[in-house]
């Protein structure tokens, strides 16, 4: 039988026998050497507004091209997107789509970023960091939705290409990562930490679970570690929880929960704090100085964009992110 | 007619054998067979289902373990 080998892509490094499949169902041992399964086959391809990733301070009103093939790193009872990250590749329906192809559909569609999104791009990562080589000599900017739990190595190889990433801070315990997502916090903090040296725009999103990690005290030292760590001009995206996959017991999170979660950050120091999946929530950007709605969003759509050169158009403050 | 003591003779050279069969399936399995029926499983798996609809891409990132 051939040799083992263990994988280096993501904190769990699974360690495969000969054609053993990884943990993320993505990668195979075969004959002593370690092999992607879905290198240029992914089974969801679609044009995205890039509010939806969700990137608020990322060029907006801007197309992103969104792909992602099955597979995932984690196992979150509250996936979203379950059918798909928790699937295997041999499970879906993929379409045949190499790297180039990619950019060359993201031009047709006037995207003007490929998004990397909807299960885990690390599961991806050979055909991530292609794709993104490809973009990037064209211009096209690249992003990734991710849960952040990558190792620092390839991390950091594809951080080169990338422009912005959005990552799922889930909760602030390691027993929650380990109970409900079956992996750990810490590697997704030294993550986040990466990026930012790497210069990476990054914006980060929490969905918000009744009775798995709304504790308050637990969301006010997470807002701490990002303004300590991160910087307060980071942006916080606080979601909805809504019953799926294997959390249909639970109720939906209270609206009451949100906005409280929202002002602790806003507390905390957080510039920037918004609500998703809650009606009249606060999906605006204002300056952090005067106050004025500088971004005004309905849904997806831009209804309103008063920044100008990066800053505020009344009072000239400058207001993180890449607007143009 | 055979004596008890070749009767004897006997059982102990058949109970040598069976102990060294033993043994050796069991060194035998531990160096070279072992998991044989999970690596038998995988690799029908793979011949049957995962060579039929995915292709291998070279991956990165990973290291040879002994």
């Amino acid at each position: 039988m051939a040799k083992r080998v263990q994988c280096e892509l993501c904190p769990t490094e699974c360690v495969l026998e000969d054609y053993q499949v990884g943990g993320c169902r993505t990668r195979i041992n075969r004959g002593g050497a370690l092999y992607s399964l879905v290198y240029g086959k992914p089974c969801a391809v679609a044009v995205d507004p890039i509010e939806k990733k969700p990137f608020f301070h990322f060029l907006p009103g801007s197309r992103a091209f969104s792909i992602a093939t099955a597979g995932c790193v984690l196992s979150c009872k509250f996936c979203q997107n379950w059918q798909i990250s928790q699937a295997s590749p041999e499970e879906t329906d993929n379409r045949n789509l190499p790297p180039e192809d990619v950019v060359r559909q993201a031009v047709f569609y006037n995207c003007r970023s490929i998004t990397y999104t909807y299960t885990e791009p690390a599961v991806f990562f050979e055909y991530m960091l292609d794709t993104a080589k490809i973009a990037a000599q064209l211009r096209l900017k690249n992003t990734m939705h991710s849960c952040g739990y990558i190792k620092e190595t390839p991390l950091r190889e594809i951080s080169k290409y990338l422009d912005a990433a959005d990552i799922d801070l889930k909760a602030f315990t390691e027993d929650f990562y380990s109970r409900i997502c079956g992996g750990r916090l810490r590697p997704v903090l030294d993550a986040l930490v990466v990026l930012r040296e790497r210069g990476v725009w990054l914006e980060i999103t929490n969905l918000v679970i009744p009775t798995l990690n709304d504790d308050i005290r637990r969301i006010k030292e997470m807002c701490g570690w990002i303004v300590k760590n991160l910087g307060p001009d980071v942006p916080l995206h606080f979601s909805r929880f809504f019953p799926n996959y294997r959390l249909k017991d639970l109720p939906p999170t209270p609206l009451e929960t949100i906005r409280d979660a929202r002002k602790t950050a806003l507390d905390a120091g957080l510039r920037y704090v918004y609500t998703g999946n809650v009606p009249d929530g606060a999906e605006n950007t204002n300056c952090p100085k005067c106050g004025k709605t500088l971004v005004a969003r309905e849904g997806f759509s831009i209804r309103q964009n008063d920044i100008s050169g990066g800053r505020c158009r009344h009072c000239g403050t400058a207001i993180a992110g890449i607007w143009t | 007619m055979t004596t008890d003591i070749q009767k004897f003779r006997i059982l102990i050279v058949l109970s040598a054998i069976l102990c060294l069969t033993v043994l050796s399936y069991n060194i035998l399995q531990e160096l070279f067979f072992q998991d044989l029926e999970g690596y038998v499983k995988r690799r029908i798996y793979y011949e049957r289902t995962l060579s039929k609809k995915l292709e291998l891409h070279k991956g990165m990132h990973w290291k040879e373990r002994d």
